[in-house]
């Protein structure tokens, strides 16, 4: 039990034990990345002398393409969704009109429609649209799904920010749109890094709707490249853990600057 | 009360102008517009055509509850069923009592700055790609050179060595498990903020009065943390239930059909089969499964809660 001088020794011992458990298999990742397949078979379990970088410089050429088409996907997503979460927040948390609340419950309903259900009516809109093999065909439906929980958070964000910030503006003669350029957006930036962060996780980790979307696997994202990668690759494991880590880096290094900023949102929540 | 009604009467006086009380309802029509074509047509067009046989040639006639009959005089839908049960009870009980013992363990923790870094530890391997955490357990599991399999050899228990994923028997139970310890869950980052939220007092109190740790637990954690339980146990069996990843990415539904599950029969379905009326039937099954379960999960929020009105 914990005294109140902060001893908290045999609790932090078995979060040790769960921290392990969960890290290991990201650091067996990295050691099997750095190995050459007889290293591989010489320790199985940890880091091997010298490091072999040669798995990175041979996996390279094809997952940098994935990494590119990821940030391409993740980039215009992020761009609707900010936009339409901002608009949507906005509306419903700072402004009282008629039909407000049935208006709300209608998108917030969407959070209990699954996914699965619409995969194949969007799949057969988007060809209609002509936006198969494209990335607005990706881009679009996936907005659909993280506005939800996007606007929702927002409107809580908006609810809370105090009205006299906006009446001032609107006295000193600000518009509508001026409020929402110069007053809304710079006050709801922390909201907003939230949402993006979500939903940055949730494009990133997508593998159903590319699978079906593209026909094309030059145009996955890594989420599915890894997949065909694996069953192209399977013999040389260290060149398969080399692609594994490669695609994990640049979420994880973003993710290093923003995490404690997100743990906070969360808490804002 | 007279003032806030005199507020308010400024507040409606300032937006008398037209343009100015049709400037939500402005800022709402591009999420309008999306959310009608990309969420709204095609869950009504997926309810209808769930009563079609409609084909990958566009071709549909209505066929009434067709789909649905032939559905369940399908036994290996059936059994999708059942695995989908067992998958999402193991996957939300497991998930919603590991994270929330690595929640109180890291509560336990008095130095904040001690505690932010527990937390930071348990988060950040939540942005690995989700795929691969499928692959990863892939590897633990497989049969040659897996990693389970190798810890089994290096502890001298050789005999128990298996190829979990390629036998019926533990297939299913294997892909249930995959993210243990399940720590490094949205569930967790839910539970640690919401213990951190009860009032030190109300903690104190049950520490003044003798109870012990376990007793605070059960008497003002659990019921404290009521309403986020309830919301984390209703996401993770929705996401459970919808599951697809497991068959795409390791068994592929099998072996025979012992890890299939709806999500995945429906993908096989609508696109090895080319049966859209079929496939759109199994997603209004997995729908209104998911609202019964919201359905319950509403109830068992509000029903003797003392926290709402």
């Amino acid at each position: 039990m914990s005294t109140k001088h902060g001893k908290s020794i045999p609790q932090q011992i078995v979060l040790l034990f769960l921290a392990i458990i969960t890290w290991y298999p990201l650091i067996f990742m990295v050691s099997t990345s750095l190995k050459t397949q007889n290293q591989f078979y010489e320790n199985y379990w940890w880091f091997t002398y010298p490091f072999d970088f040669e798995n990175y410089l041979i996996v390279w050429d094809r997952i940098s393409i994935a990494i590119l088409n990821s940030i391409h996907y993740s980039f215009g997503t992020l761009v609707v969704v900010l936009t339409l979460s901002l608009l949507g927040g906005y509306a419903f948390g700072r402004f009282k009109f008629y039909g407000k609340n049935i208006l709300f419950l209608a998108v917030i309903m969407l959070l209990m429609i699954p996914g699965i259900l619409t995969l194949v009516p969007l799949f057969v809109l988007t060809k209609n649209l002509g936006m198969a093999n494209s990335s607005l065909g990706f881009i679009f439906p996936l907005a659909g799904f993280e506005i939800v929980i996007g606007i929702f958070i927002m409107r809580l964000f908006f609810e809370r920010l105090p009205t006299e910030l906006f009446h001032a503006a609107r006295i000193e003669g600000a518009n509508e749109i001026q409020l929402l350029l110069f007053v809304a957006i710079p006050l709801a930036l922390p909201g907003l890094g939230t949402v993006a962060i979500l939903d940055l996780l949730f494009t990133w980790n997508e593998l159903l709707w590319p699978l079906v979307l593209l026909s094309d696997q030059d145009a996955y994202p890594v989420s599915a490249a890894v997949i065909t990668f694996r069953n192209q690759y399977r013999v040389d494991n260290g060149n398969l853990f080399a692609a594994y880590v490669s695609v994990s880096i640049p979420l994880m290094i973003l993710f290093i600057f923003v995490v404690r900023k997100f743990i906070r949102g969360i808490e804002g929540i | 009360m007279e003032k806030s009604k005199l507020l308010e009467n400024s507040n409606s006086r300032i937006k008398l102008n037209n343009w100015v009380r049709y400037t939500p309802l402005l800022f709402l029509l591009p999420v309008a517009i999306e959310l009608i074509i990309f969420r709204y047509i095609p869950s009504f067009s997926a309810i209808y055509y769930s009563f079609t046989d409609w084909d990958v040639m566009g071709d549909w006639k209505m066929v009434g509850l067709e789909n649905y009959r032939e559905l369940f005089d399908d036994r290996v839908f059936k059994s999708t069923l059942w695995n989908m049960l067992t998958y999402t009870s193991i996957r939300t009980v497991a998930t919603l009592t590991m994270a929330f013992i690595a929640a109180e363990l890291v509560l336990s923790v008095r130095d904040p700055v001690i505690r932010m870094y527990w937390k930071i530890a348990f988060v950040m391997p939540m942005v690995m790609p989700r795929s691969l955490l499928y692959i990863l357990w892939g590897f633990i599991y497989e049969p040659q050179a897996g990693m389970l399999n190798e810890a089994l050899i290096a502890i001298g228990l050789e005999g128990l060595t298996q190829p979990w994923l390629g036998q019926s028997s533990t297939a299913l139970a294997a892909i249930s498990i995959i993210g243990f310890p399940f720590v490094s869950t949205l569930a967790f980052l839910v539970f640690i903020t919401s213990l951190e939220g009860i009032s030190r007092d109300l903690i104190e109190t049950s520490e003044l009065e003798g109870g012990s740790v376990l007793k605070r637990i059960f008497v003002v954690d659990l019921p404290m943390l009521r309403a986020p339980i309830i919301f984390i146990a209703l996401l993770v069996a929705l996401e459970s239930m919808q599951a697809v990843e497991p068959q795409l990415i390791l068994t592929r539904g099998g072996p025979g059909s012992a890890t299939e599950m709806p999500g995945h029969y429906l993908y096989t379905v609508a696109f090895s089969y080319f049966n859209f009326g079929m496939a759109c039937a199994i997603g209004v099954i997995i729908l209104l499964i998911g609202l019964i379960l919201s359905g319950i999960s509403t109830w068992m929020r509000y029903r003797g809660a003392y926290d709402v009105d």
